[in-house]
């Protein structure tokens, strides 16, 4: 059995550019973070072939703000768990790289990513959408963080992208509100305090 | 009422079929549904039996909110089913979406889409609710009309609660009374 520092140091010497940071442990478990697809898929083969972690559990989509995450999952035959991160380049360009070549189970967690994120996964087998209804419209991707389901009309199946933009200002401006209260709540507090060791001083 | 209407009458309230069908249930009830029919609490002591085939059964037994996906299905089935038919919607979401209610996909419970003749709450609904709602039914066909006027709603939860308290206290008493003269005989045999 390999312990997590000697695979960390053989994926280090294959892969240069990944830097020690890009790991973490935590007890069973060792973290990778996310790389871009194409160095995604050559990491992945490595780590498949040739560290033999080949048990695929599933995936996980993330959805980070400017980008999309895939984690994941994989063990070894000794219990040992690896978390894979694929990264797609921005919210626009959402390419990221199937791994159903290695692991037929990955199809059906890849569809999932396809419909809830709208992540772009090349190299599945053609086949029916899963897991959102056959009339679902198109741009509308459930699990991402800017998609809310009170502006989701059921009945017509149309997104209110106005009034959800609209809320989302309102929402950014009682953000700023309720921080500049908290600032200016912070500052008096000091300069009260200033004040009183001012005044402390003056008496002694 | 014309004798055909009444042997169909008859056929129904001695032994109703059912088909089962999951809407978007999480599973919860579909287990406690099946735990109604198997001989545990024995649902078939009415007659009733689990049927394959829409086109066999009398009684729709729905789990679960309807979702975009399944709405359809869910009509297509309720009209193969013959006249006349009758629809239970079993569980908190069967009865209004629960949980599921405001989920992107959930239309709401099943009388979003066909009528209901029966609503078991619960979550999950226990079998003896269940048996209580399906034997309701029954019991309402006796009337003149084949349908239930009012949909029927079973209320068991407290029903059932106060029973079980019965119960346990009675159990508790038993016990305690045999546990008092056992203590007492062995007192006589010591001495
Ligand atoms: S009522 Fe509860 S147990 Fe039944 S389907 Fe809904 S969530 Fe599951």
């Amino acid at each position: 059995m390999l312990d997590f520092h000697t695979l960390k140091n053989s994926i280090i010497e294959r892969f240069p550019n990944l830097s020690d940071e890009y790991f973490r442990e935590d007890g069973t478990r060792l973290w990778v973070k996310a790389v871009l697809p194409q160095e995604f898929i050559t990491l992945f083969d490595f780590v498949v072939k040739e560290l033999r972690f080949d048990n695929f559990h599933m995936t996980v989509g993330l959805d980070s703000g400017d980008y999309f995450e895939i984690i994941y999952l994989l063990s070894n035959a000794e219990n040992q768990m690896l978390n894979l991160r694929q990264r797609t380049v921005s919210r626009d360009d959402t390419f990221a790289a199937s791994v159903y070549p290695y692991f037929e189970n990955a199809l059906f967690h890849e569809r999932e990513l396809i419909d809830l994120f709208g992540i772009d996964v090349q190299g599945l087998p053609a086949g029916h959408r899963y897991p959102l209804p056959d009339k679902w419209p198109d741009d509308n991707y459930p699990l991402r963080k800017d998609w809310k389901t009170e502006f989701f009309d059921k009945k017509t199946l149309t997104y209110d992208h106005e009034a959800a933009a609209e809320a989302e200002r309102l929402r950014l401006e009682e953000e700023a509100r309720k921080k500049a209260a908290r600032e200016a709540a912070i500052a008096a507090a000091k300069a009260k305090k200033a004040q009183q060791e001012k005044e402390a001083q003056a008496n002694e | 009422m014309n004798p055909l209407k009444k042997l169909i009458k008859w056929a129904q309230r001695k032994s109703p079929w059912i088909i089962h069908f999951n809407a978007g249930a999480c599973n919860g009830c579909d287990i406690e549904v099946v735990d109604a029919l198997t001989p545990r609490f024995d649902l078939e002591r009415f007659g009733v039996l689990q049927k394959g085939s829409p086109r066999h059964a009398d009684v729709l037994v729905c789990t679960g909110a309807v979702t975009m996906q399944t709405a359809d299905r869910l009509k297509n089935i309720y009209d193969q089913m013959a006249e006349p038919k009758f629809v239970v919607a079993v569980g908190t979401c069967a009865c209004s979406g629960g949980v599921f209610g405001d989920c992107y996909c959930v239309k709401g419970g099943i009388d979003a889409v066909i009528p209901v003749s029966a609503y078991i709450p619960g979550c999950a609904a226990r079998p003896e609710a269940i048996i209580d709602g399906v034997v309701k039914l029954l019991s309402t066909l006796e009337d003149k009309k084949l349908q239930p006027k009012n949909p029927i709603v079973i209320n068991s939860e407290k029903e059932l609660a106060d029973m079980l308290d019965e119960a346990e206290a009675a159990e508790e008493n038993t016990e305690t009374e045999n546990f008092e003269e056992n203590k007492a005989k062995e007192d006589n045999e010591n001495a």
